[in-house]
């Protein structure tokens, strides 16, 4: 299982990882911006990715949209603060699997992360 | 259920759109269809099967009654044949046309004889007359469609002897014109007074005359009993020499004139011509018959005419015995004498003869009833029109007639149904008939109307009799539907009632029949629907959050919570969704949304009824989950309420059919929100407020608290002191004049409270003396200064006294914070030092040691002064724990030393002399070993390598306080960093005071501090 974490914070980036941790996940990348984000998936071709939507060089909207050309059946799931709402939504519409609110708490997270596998 | 209305139009079977027909009418409809059917068939097949066999007795009827009708014209004919070759051959008849004939031929010659000259004046005026009497009485009959005048000349084409027998025995006879055959004798010529007496007179002499003495009575006889409708001798040369009527015909010649027209030539060539032998005595195969034709002597009436030679007893001809016979004979034969019923041709039957030419031979008995092609008038002997005749008349076009004669001899006799000339559907037999000479043909028939009248009238019979049973079929079927589908109308109008809302009503249940099983499984379902509706209204009456379905355009669903109308304060069931949470005109509630947040909101329920996207994955991107709401109230007025839209989806069957929405009235507990906000920032206030009492000065504070309390003490007594004391002799000016100074003096105290307060910055009582500025300014504003002016005033330098107050007990609750937190390390017995057994103890069992720590303090010094407590409690705090580290021994060292395993630490204070206090730690472990110390110091770079071998206690002191140095190799949480007395040193050097050390090795260990008071 592959898990690529994009989000323009290291904290946050650490904050998931150590909260997705677990024995199914084999390699995490991360990547600080929507460029690298897309760069790491055309190469890997991850699971399941995590996505911020607002970043610097590319945000998560393009990038959302760059992931899903390159495999439609892309399992993104937007992590963003909640004045991002509307965007998320829009998102979500554009493709992405589902939507997580920031602060992010490690059990809500694992939940999510369960349904977007669970398929 | 709120809102749980029938929509639109409430359902009945009646009225609705695509209803059928009702069971009742299905039944109805059916037997009656079926009951028809069978009638139908019934009364078809009755008629049908009577018809036939009526037809076939008719016919059969028919069949006999043309054999006996044919075998009784065949007889007539024959008998007329036979009776005329019997007269022919009597003596009677011979001598009558040899007497008459040569009376004929002698006639003129007679009457010269008898003395009258027939001359041409005579025969002119004899013409004169008849052609008088033709123009009178026989024209009109003559008379047809193509000739209007008939040929005097031929008619009038008569021998001089046959114009003076006219003369005499027919213009002349006195008799009716019908009875010439009267007056006929030589006698009673000779008497009749119309002739000229010498005329009368010779005639009466005449051959001829005297022949017809001899004869005519005979004759007579012969024609009267034989109904021949004359009797007529025709000499060789043609001439008529006898008539028994004394007719038009009387004295014509066959060969001249209109005679030569008539079919009596005919006969008379006929019979002249038979050849004669001996044979034919008694046989009749020489009497020669004509067809019914128009005589016109018999005013065109048809005759036929049956013609037999007379010849003399040598076989040579003398003329010709012709029997003149109407159709009547006939008629009277096929009419059965007009007793038609009793032979079976009832009222519509007729039969009757047709000739080759197809004209009828005998009457028809609906002649006048005929259309006008069939029907000819007839004259009376006096030229005056009378009846009307079928005879003769246009050719018949029926099909029986056309068979007859159509040639085919296969064909010609048989049956045939056709239309007669009535337009009647007629049923018929015909043949023709075999007679000798004559080409006839018989037709009998009947109306089938009349022929099938049993079969029609048992058709009606059983026609009636069905109908009958059909009534009392569909009254049965009434009654059985009624029966039957009176439980079933009853379930209808249950459900309908059902289905309008009322859940209360059941169907009875009347019989135990399937129909009766249904009903009370109906029944039984009603109850359970109820029930599930009476849960289900329970749970929407109680539960507290608005519930609500949208189905998939987003349209809110009948039936929703009781508390979903409180919330909303109006009915919401069929609105959109979003236009429920968008300001919609006339709408008395909206959600405060952008429009950025409505297109979001909309996109979220997009999303939501989408299967590809997970509920839970999209739960956070809830954009209504606190949404503010706008309300007009009843009166109104706006409020505002904060409401939580959650959507959860309605799965039905694997797909998404709906959407549930909760919404909670979340104001109480947002607005609660607000208000801890609001009160984190007061408390943020409250602590800056303390950090800037804490940042000044203590002693300039309390002064600053004190002022400020005094001034406004004043002051307030001031304002409480002119209240009281108000002169009654003051002017208003000079009240005035009192509270302005007054006024002014309040303003002074606040501004100087306010410039301290802004110098200590202390912003919070700078803003509120700064507002009650404020105040007094605008009290200073007024022209006119009244008491009022000054309760504004006196609140706010009340509030300031308050701060000063709160401020004041902030202190005191610091102080007494100050008195329990330092009690906690000097409190009970052992004073400020307390705290050190229990350090003794925890460094001690973390380094595996045993001691006990004993004190040994004046009791003066048990609390001491403020300054020096925390310094003196940190400096014992590390001697003692450098004493448990470095000094005591383990306890098994101990042991081996011959010392007691527990360790003695002995803590001392006490007041050395006035200026100074003494302060000690003695342990009673290895001492402390100087050359190691060295050897140390030396290592650490403390001492230089060349330093004194022997350390003095000034040297060892330095040694031991020198920062980084230590004897332990690691370092622990309690020592080992080399910090700890290097620290101590510190601290003394800042207060003034010295340390020192006793030891012994082996021995003890003891740390003397010294501090100023």
């Amino acid at each position: 299982m592959k898990l690529l974490i994009v989000d323009d914070s290291s904290v946050v980036r650490r904050a998931i990882e150590r909260d997705l941790s677990s024995g199914e996940i084999t390699e995490v990348d991360q990547a600080e911006n929507g460029e690298e984000a897309v760069r790491l998936y055309s190469l890997k071709r991850h699971d399941v990715i995590t996505l911020d939507i607002t970043m610097p060089k590319m945000d998560g909207l393009t990038c959302l949209d760059k992931i899903l050309q390159i495999n439609p059946a892309a399992r993104v799931l937007i992590i963003s603060a909640l004045r991002d709402r509307a965007t998320a939504i829009d998102a979500i519409k554009r493709g992405a699997s589902g939507f997580l609110c920031k602060p992010i708490n490690a059990d809500e997270l694992r939940e999510a992360f369960q349904l977007l596998l669970s398929d | 259920m709120a809102g749980a209305r029938p929509r639109g139009e409430q359902l009945t079977f009646a009225n609705l759109p695509s209803r059928g027909l009702t069971i009742r009418f299905k039944l109805l409809f059916f037997t009656a269809a079926i009951c028809s059917v069978i009638l139908v068939a019934l009364t078809t097949t009755a008629f049908f099967l009577s018809a036939v066999s009526l037809r076939t007795a008719r016919l059969e009827g028919f069949r006999s009654l043309r054999r006996s009708l044919a075998e009784a014209i065949n007889t007539a004919i024959d008998t007329a044949r036979r009776s005329i070759a019997t007269q022919a051959e009597m003596q009677t008849c011979r001598y009558a046309i040899s007497e008459l004939a040569a009376g004929y031929e002698h006639l003129l010659d007679d009457l010269a004889a008898g003395g009258f000259q027939v001359n041409q004046a005579f025969i002119d005026r004899i013409k004169a007359e008849l052609n008088q009497a033709y123009r009178d009485r026989l024209f009109p009959a003559l008379r047809s469609p193509g000739r209007e005048t008939p040929d005097y000349e031929a008619l009038a084409d008569l021998s001089r002897e046959g114009l003076v027998l006219q003369y005499v025995y027919f213009l002349k006879n006195p008799a009716s014109i019908d009875r010439k055959y009267l007056n006929n004798t030589s006698d009673e010529i000779a008497a009749n007074d119309a002739l000229a007496p010498a005329f009368r007179a010779a005639f009466a002499k005449t051959m001829f005359a005297r022949a017809m003495d001899r004869y005519h009575e005979s004759f007579q006889s012969v024609v009267q009993r034989n109904r021949y409708d004359d009797l007529l001798l025709v000499d060789d040369l043609g001439n008529v020499v006898y008539s028994f009527k004394k007719s038009w015909d009387f004295g014509t010649n066959v060969f001249r004139g209109w005679q030569n027209q008539a079919s009596l030539k005919n006969v008379f060539l006929g019979a002249w011509y038979v050849p004669f032998t001996e044979a034919n005595r008694g046989a009749t195969n020489h009497v020669m018959v004509s067809d019914l034709a128009k005589y016109p002597a018999a005013y065109n009436a048809a005759m036929m005419f049956f013609g037999a030679p007379v010849t003399n007893r040598l076989g040579s001809r003398m003329g010709v015995l012709v029997h003149e016979v109407s159709s009547v004979p006939f008629t009277d034969l096929v009419a059965f004498d007009r007793h038609w019923q009793q032979v079976g041709l009832g009222r519509s039957g007729e039969a009757y003869i047709v000739g080759a030419d197809r004209r009828l031979r005998t009457e028809s008995r609906f002649a006048e009833r005929l259309p006008a092609r069939y029907r000819a008038e007839t004259y009376t002997p006096d030229g005056v029109k009378s009846d009307r005749t079928s005879i003769l008349t246009a050719p018949l076009a029926n099909a029986a007639v056309g068979k007859i004669f159509s040639g085919n001899n296969l064909d010609n006799e048989g049956e045939v149904t056709f239309y007669d000339e009535l337009g009647h559907e007629s049923l018929g037999v015909y043949a023709p008939l075999p007679i000798l000479d004559l080409n006839w043909g018989l037709v009998i028939r009947i109306d089938t109307s009349e022929a099938f009248a049993p079969a029609a009238r048992l058709t009606r019979l059983i026609a009636s009799g069905g109908a009958v049973i059909l009534v009392l079929a569909i009254g049965g079927t009434f009654l059985f539907a009624r029966i039957l589908a009176h439980p079933i109308a009853q379930l209808v109008a249950t459900a309908e009632k059902i289905g309008a809302g009322d859940l209360s009503a059941r169907t009875p249940i009347t019989s135990t029949d399937e129909i009766g099983f249904l009903a009370e499984r109906f029944n039984h379902m009603v109850d359970q629907i109820e029930d599930h509706g009476r849960q289900m209204r329970k749970i929407f009456e109680t539960v507290n959050e608005g519930l609500f379905l949208l189905d998939r355009k987003l349209n809110i669903q009948p039936g929703y919570s009781q508390a979903t109308e409180e919330i909303f304060q109006h009915k919401i069931a069929g609105l959109n969704f979003l236009d429920l949470i968008r300001a919609v005109p006339g709408q008395s509630s909206w959600a405060v949304l952008s429009a950025d947040e409505l297109a979001a909101a909309e996109n979220y329920l997009e999303l939501l009824l989408s299967p590809r996207v997970k509920e839970k994955l999209i739960r956070q991107t809830n954009p209504l989950n606190e949404v503010e709401f706008h309300f007009c109230d009843q009166g109104g007025r706006p409020r505002t309420k904060f409401l939580e839209f959650c959507f959860n989806r309605v799965m039905e069957a694997g797909q998404i059919s709906q959407i549930m929405v909760t919404v909670v009235d979340a104001t109480s507990r947002i607005s609660l929100g607000r208000q801890i906000r609001e009160n984190q920032v007061n408390a943020r206030l409250e602590v800056e407020m303390l950090f800037g009492i804490l940042h000044v000065d203590p002693a300039i504070l309390s002064d600053f608290l004190e002022h400020t309390d005094r001034e406004i003490r004043e002051v307030l007594q001031n304002l409480e002191a002119e209240q009281h004391a108000r002169p009654s002799a003051e002017s208003l000016a000079e009240r005035e004049q009192r509270y302005g100074r007054l006024l002014q003096r309040i303003g002074r105290s606040v501004h100087v409270i306010k410039g301290n307060a802004a110098m200590l910055r202390l912003s919070y009582f700078e803003t509120l003396a700064h507002q009650l500025e404020n105040k007094i300014s605008t009290a200073r504003q007024n022209p006119q200064l009244v008491g009022e002016h000054f309760v504004p005033i006196t609140t706010g330098l009340a509030s300031l006294l308050d701060q000063v107050k709160m401020t004041r007990d902030l202190i005191e609750r610091l102080v007494s914070m100050q008195g329990v937190f330092g009690r906690n390390h000097g409190s009970g017995k052992d004073g400020d030092f307390g705290a050190l057994a229990n350090l003794a103890v925890d460094v001690a069992g973390r380094n595996g040691k045993l001691v006990s720590l004993k004190l040994d303090v004046e009791p003066a010094l048990l609390t001491l002064p403020d300054r020096l407590r925390r310094p003196v409690q940190s400096v014992l705090a590390q001697l003692v724990r450098n004493a448990i580290i470095h000094g005591i021994e383990s306890p098994a060292e101990r042991v081996a030393r011959d010392k007691p395993p527990v360790g003695s630490i002995i803590v001392t204070a006490c007041r050395k002399n006035l200026k100074t206090l003494l302060f000690s730690v003695r342990d009673d472990g290895s001492g402390l070993n100087f050359p190691s110390l060295r050897q140390r110091a030396v290592e650490l770079k403390i001492l230089p390598p060349d330093a004194p071998d022997v350390l003095n206690r000034e040297q060892a002191i330095n040694i031991l306080c020198a920062s980084g140095f230590t004897t332990l190799p690691e370092p622990s949480p309690d020592g080992g960093r080399g910090v700890g007395l290097d620290a101590v040193k510190d601290l003394l050097n800042w207060l003034g005071g010295s340390i020192d050390v006793e030891t012994k090795p082996g021995q003890y260990t003891r740390f003397m501090v010294e501090l100023p008071v």
